[in-house]
């Protein structure tokens, strides 16, 4: 009877035990009813709001993933990128969105890590020195269950619009690997939204997709890592000047 | 209007039975701190030991807080509470089962109990029976269009057994709002039943003995359970006899009734509960009350006893509800 194939099997959550802090800095959390339903709300509205509002046009919607999980990067001008990349994803997928965010800013007090957790369904992601640390387990997740990381690889929003250089975190979570990573351009969001406004203007956005990269054959050391981060940096750049041309390759 | 005899407040402490419970749930949280810090002093309990007391007991405190706050303050915020109770219970339950990952059984079982509360407060007694079955029905379909067979009658059982114990038995202590002396009744209630846990606890570590059935719960005794279903019995004719006066049922024979009845519903709800986490193969069902494991691990004994009480009063004092 232990055997049988046909026995039921329970597969509790993968966060089960432990305590609700814990709980919501866990890349093994898994969402009940009540998040998944604040954060689709969360994430419509604010998709409905740049629309509208900015008038946001997504290009190269064909190149994301169809199933599977995969990495967003693209650059950090504003607090709204994040919202225009949720807004680029094919609705049922949006479920399976999570964001990477600066542990010391999204995890540091209670209430934040709340809204982190609960309505971002954001993950912590140490910076600087520490920025290795918690990568297994951040990749562990992308096997486990469809999840869609948003990474800025840059570290940190630009704080005049400029476009800043990809520090070479990002290629220390894919260095061979699998994982399929998918550049991203965001144009607008900075003049939508500049530091120390509060109001959103109606600038117009645009968010351009390029082709997936794998990065399985780049050797996981230091020159891989860097050669990684400039193979995206300079792939996102080429989709901020040219928006519409479609890049065949790979 | 209609909605006044939800939030009416000013008759909480006409009840002699209400201030004296009150009073002595208070007294007993002073002396719990008081005891745990003298302990303390005397060098009694090592520094670990006082740490986990001392969060156990403010858990309680809370609890107390919470559960003595929505009573008094009325039928509307009782049944809200039992309401929230009957979400967190099915929270941890689907998530220790996996089921929660099906969303559309969750939201058949969430506007289910919605609906179990709001019959509940229109003191409408027949829908809120009729909801059970109904809602069965709706979960037995609601996974059919997903086209997923495999697995089909394990979401739909899980998810059916989980409303019917944590929505429909747990949903009772609202519907028992009904009745004239609700809070006293409630509070009776709670604290017979909690009072049968550790009378169990008790008996059964001082008498020892064979074990009830050890493969479910290891620590169970056979001397312990029949005590707690003397004790609490001997406790429930004492209070009934104060809370059912003048009633049919204040008799001796059916206050002796209710009581070995409603202990041994309450161990069961404990051993229920049990059986399930032994066979999913998990200690607690969550981690969310400091010192206690989860909500579910915290009132598994209260799950299986508000229809047992509601029929039988609802049985010998005439039915309740109209």
């Amino acid at each position: 009877m232990a055997d049988d194939p046909d026995q039921w099997k329970y597969e509790p959550a993968h966060d089960l035990g432990l305590p609700p802090l814990a709980r919501m800095r866990s890349h093994r959390r898994e969402a009940g009813l009540f998040s998944a339903s604040a954060r689709l709300a969360w994430w419509t509205g604010w998709s409905a709001v740049l629309r509208v509002w900015n008038r946001l046009r997504v290009v190269g919607r064909e190149h994301l993933p169809s199933s599977g999980s995969y990495i967003l990067v693209a650059n950090h001008e504003s607090h709204l990128d994040v919202f225009a990349l949720t807004a680029a994803l094919p609705m049922r997928t949006r479920a399976h969105f999570v964001p990477l965010s600066a542990e010391d800013v999204f995890f540091d007090r209670p209430t934040r890590t709340f809204f982190a957790a609960h309505i971002l369904n954001a993950l912590p992601v140490r910076r600087g020195a520490g920025v290795r640390h918690g990568f297994a387990a951040i990749r562990e997740r992308l096997l486990i269950e469809p999840t869609i990381y948003a990474l800025f690889p840059a570290g940190e929003r630009s704080r005049d619009g400029g476009f800043l250089p990809f520090r070479s975190g990002i290629g220390m979570l894919v260095a061979s690997t699998d994982i399929a990573v998918v550049p991203c351009h965001i144009e607008g969001a900075f003049e939508a939204l500049r530091p120390q406004t509060k109001l959103i203007r109606p600038a117009r956005m645009t968010v351009t997709i390029g082709a997936p990269r794998v990065f399985k054959d780049e050797p996981d050391n230091r020159e891989g890592w860097d050669r990684i981060a400039a193979v995206l940096e300079r792939d996102v750049r080429a989709l901020g000047h040219e928006p519409f041309v479609e890049e065949p390759k790979l | 209007m209609t909605v006044q005899h939800l939030f009416t407040v000013s008759d909480a402490f006409d009840d002699p039975l209400v201030v004296w419970s009150t009073a002595v749930a208070c007294a007993l949280l002073v002396v719990a701190f008081a005891a745990i810090q003298v302990l303390r002093r005397l060098g009694v309990t090592a520094p670990e030991l006082h740490r986990e007391l001392m969060v156990r007991t403010i858990s309680w405190s809370w609890l107390l807080a919470i559960i003595g706050a929505a009573i008094l303050l009325g039928r509307g915020t009782t049944i809200l509470a039992v309401l929230v109770l009957s979400l967190l219970a099915y929270r941890d339950f689907a998530r220790a089962t996996g089921v929660f990952r099906v969303r559309s059984l969750s939201i058949v079982v969430t506007l289910g109990m919605i609906a179990l509360a709001c019959a509940s407060a229109d003191r409408w007694h027949r829908l809120y029976f009729a909801l059970t079955p109904l809602v069965i029905v709706l979960l037995a379909v609601i996974t059919i269009p997903r086209d997923e067979p495999r697995g089909f009658v394990q979401r739909v059982g899980l998810a059916i057994m989980g409303f019917v114990l944590f929505g429909t038995a747990l949903g009772y202590l609202g519907l028992l709002t009904d009745t004239p002396r609700y809070r006293a009744l409630l509070i009776f209630l709670i604290a017979a039943i909690q009072l049968n846990d550790i009378f169990a606890f008790i008996v059964g570590r001082t008498l020892g003995g064979p074990k009830l059935i050890p493969n479910t719960s290891s620590g169970k005794t056979i001397s312990g359970s029949v005590g707690a279903v003397i004790l609490t019995t001997i406790l429930v004719v004492v209070l009934g006899r104060f809370l059912f006066a003048d009633t049919l049922m204040g008799s001796w024979t059916t206050l002796i009734g209710l009581g070995v009845a409603s202990s041994i519903a309450g161990q069961l709800g404990d051993l229920g509960l049990s059986s399930i986490k032994r066979d999913i193969g998990i200690k607690d069902f969550a981690a969310a009350i400091p010192g206690h494991g989860g909500v579910l691990d915290r009132f598994d004994s209260l799950i299986l006893v508000p229809p047992v009480l509601y029929h039988i009063i609802s049985f010998v004092n005439g039915p309740l509800g109209g």
